[in-house]
């Protein structure tokens, strides 16, 4: 937890420097070229970006600590009068990002487990060369090009997904399916050499000299097994899976904060940037703060209180 | 069960519970064929106790492992036949060979902490076995498991029914694996080195439990050990292995007495004594087991053995009868007049009582 908070503030501090060393600032890119400089002089005053970096970063920390983050500068109707608040415009984007993400980790885990399962049962056949080389294929192809593959055959060839958009239920599966690509290389290479490492160990001889059925043996003894350093990996994971949606959301126009990341760095909106980002950080903490408290769950030995 | 009482008299039986004939066992690799097990021919009657003995390697858990069908990858039984109240197991299919494991053989390993599923309770553990084989209801089974470890001596079982392996002691954990094996009241436990975790006093406390389990439920046991205390303290006849082969079998009173093969005699002059003051250096049997990929011509003990001849390094012993209860496989043994050494029909020729 405290572990937690010390990362929130590093990534606080890191995205609030590192936007400020990008050349050019949020009034240049927001004119375009057409203000004079006294305009520019005038619209830097307004957002307070005139102050030096350190007075302006404890500005950000004691507005933030009030749950303020500011006003875009991007969305706004008059330049320089007050936009829209930040806080409004990530919150209205998260859930999109969030359920994106749930359904990728499900289509990766629906992937992953049946084909790692399988090849750790015949380790060394075909199968399980097969289905190795399938982990490098997913691994090794970018998101935005197995994105178009997707959007070409799916949307394009046979016309049954839409290319983009928000709007059908329907709309989630190209890119839940291009995010879980890569995600579902890592948990099948992990679910294949846990699952054939736990099938060697010595209580699987004990339960087949019990006479349990063979899906048993597998699904309930040695799947359980290996929940725990699958969890481990979904939660080390997870931000290759935030990284991943800021391509994915742009090329199929998902209505989520990747997209919002994105444009906001463009645009130099400092407000916007210096709430999403640590906002990724936080959820990429919570995810492997629950995957903690599961491994309790998952595995007694790591319970505590626990009767010796 | 009250069909136990013949067996330690030594009696006539006509059909033995299990009868292993001629089994071999062979892990192959790239580097070639390693024969684990040779030739491995046992009889155990109803009610026997069984002593397999031999130092690490030579065989006996793999003996275990593939009457059971349960040689890991990549071994394989090539040859041989196992059968079980007259049924052959090596003809059995996967399917029928599960129904027969943990109900009609209970297999118990050395150590428990290793030997169970860690992240599954000590009850659900013993309940799966039931309700797969007894077809028993949740709560049934959960009954009977409870009445299990109560059996077993787990003080408090209801309570610790619901414990995980790590929550158990040593001795415990290996009780309640007594209790997981014997669950379905099997004809023959195999325990395979079931004490050697274990420090001495719990180790006489889980042998003193298994022999009266052995009693009340009259079943057989074929107890694997390299500890000749505990084959002299429990089993009514022995099995000597060496590099895959059944070297020595015969009556534990018999084989300890006065035993045949240069190898058994070795084991058992290397036992310390405390009260024998003629012998106050510990003998070893000099040498180091042999490489089961690169075993000798003739005899695997030969190398190793005080009293070879040159027979020894070219030709291979088989198991013969030297008295009606007792075989060995050396050179050294004069067979009986009546009976002729012509080993191919020996070899596949169990020792069994008569």
């Amino acid at each position: 937890m405290l572990l937690g908070a010390v990362t929130l503030f590093f990534t606080l501090t890191l995205v609030f420097v590192i936007i400020r060393m990008v050349p050019s600032d949020p009034a240049t890119v927001l004119m375009m070229g057409e203000a004079t400089p006294e305009q520019l002089d005038r619209l830097r005053e307004l957002w307070g970006l005139d102050k030096s970096i350190v007075e302006q970063f404890f500005i950000y920390l004691a507005n933030l600590v009030q749950g303020n983050a500011g006003d875009s500068y991007q969305f706004q109707r008059v330049a320089g009068m007050p936009g829209v608040p930040v806080f409004d415009l990530v919150m209205n984007r998260l859930p999109a990002t969030g359920y994106l993400a749930l359904v990728a980790i499900i289509f990766s885990m629906l992937i992953a487990l049946p084909l790692g399962i399988l090849a750790a049962l015949f380790p060394d056949s075909i199968l399980d060369k097969l289905v190795l080389m399938l982990a490098s294929v997913l691994a090794s192809v970018p998101a935005f090009f197995s994105g178009m593959l997707l959007m070409l055959f799916f949307s394009l060839t046979l016309r049954i997904l839409p290319t983009g958009g928000y709007d059908t239920p329907q709309s989630v599966i190209l890119p839940a399916l291009a995010l879980s690509f890569s995600f579902s290389a890592v948990l099948l290479r992990v679910t294949r050499t846990e699952m054939a490492r736990i099938m060697r160990s010595e209580f699987i001889q004990t339960v087949r000299a019990k006479g349990l059925r063979s899906w048993r043996i597998v699904l309930v003894h040695a799947l359980k097994n290996a929940m725990i350093p699958l969890l481990t990996i979904i939660g080390l994971r997870f931000g290759d899976l935030l990284a991943g949606s800021v391509v994915v959301e742009t090329l199929f126009r998902w209505p989520g904060i990747g997209g919002l990341m994105i444009d906001s760095i463009i645009a130099r909106d400092y407000p916007v940037v210096q709430l999403v980002i640590p906002l990724a950080a936080l959820a990429f903490i919570i995810v492997n703060i629950t995957v903690d408290v599961l491994f309790g769950a998952l595995d007694p030995r790591l319970r505590t209180g626990g009767r010796s | 069960m009250s069909h136990m009482k013949q067996a330690n008299t030594g009696t006539a039986q006509t059909v033995p519970l299990l009868d292993i004939r001629g089994l071999r066992t062979e892990f192959r690799s790239d580097h070639g064929t390693v024969r684990v097990l040779n030739d491995v021919s046992l009889s155990v009657s109803s009610g026997e106790v069984l002593g397999l003995v031999g130092e690490s390697g030579s065989g006996k858990s793999v003996t275990a492992l593939s009457l059971l069908g349960l040689v890991p990858r990549p071994g394989r039984v090539t040859q041989g036949q196992v059968l079980l109240n007259g049924r052959d197991l090596m003809t059995m299919d996967e399917r029928a060979l599960s129904d027969l494991r943990g109900r009609e053989v209970g297999l118990v390993l050395q150590d428990a902490m290793t030997a169970m599923n860690p992240v599954l309770t000590i009850g659900q553990q013993i309940c799966e076995t039931l309700r797969r084989h007894l077809g028993l209801g949740r709560a049934q089974a959960r009954r009977r498991a409870i009445d299990l470890l109560d059996r077993v001596g787990i003080p408090d079982p209801g309570r610790r029914v619901d414990d995980y392996p790590h929550q158990f002691s040593g001795g415990m954990r290996q009780r309640a694996m007594i209790a997981m094996a014997l669950s379905c009241e099997p004809k023959l436990l195999i325990a395979d080195e079931p004490t050697t975790a274990l420090d001495v006093t719990i180790q006489a406390q889980v042998l003193d439990l298994l022999r009266s389990l052995k009693e009340e439920m009259g079943m057989s046991l074929i107890m694997i050990t390299h500890d000749l205390g505990i084959i002299a303290g429990l089993a009514d006849r022995v099995a000597v292995m060496y590099a895959g082969n059944i070297v020595e079998a015969g009556p534990v009173r018999q084989v300890f007495k006065a035993p045949v093969h240069p190898y058994t005699q070795g084991l058992l002059a290397s036992i310390p004594s405390i009260t024998d003051t003629t012998k106050s250096d510990l003998q070893a049997i000099t040498g180091l087991p042999p490489d089961l990929a690169a075993l000798p011509q003739g005899c695997a003990f030969a190398p190793r053995c005080p009293q070879r001849h040159t027979r020894c390094e070219t030709d291979r012993p088989h198991l013969i009868h030297h008295t009606a209860q007792s075989a060995a496989a050396c050179w050294l043994v004069d067979p009986p007049s009546d009976r002729a050494p012509n080993s191919t029909s020996q070899t596949t020729e169990p020792v069994r009582n008569r």
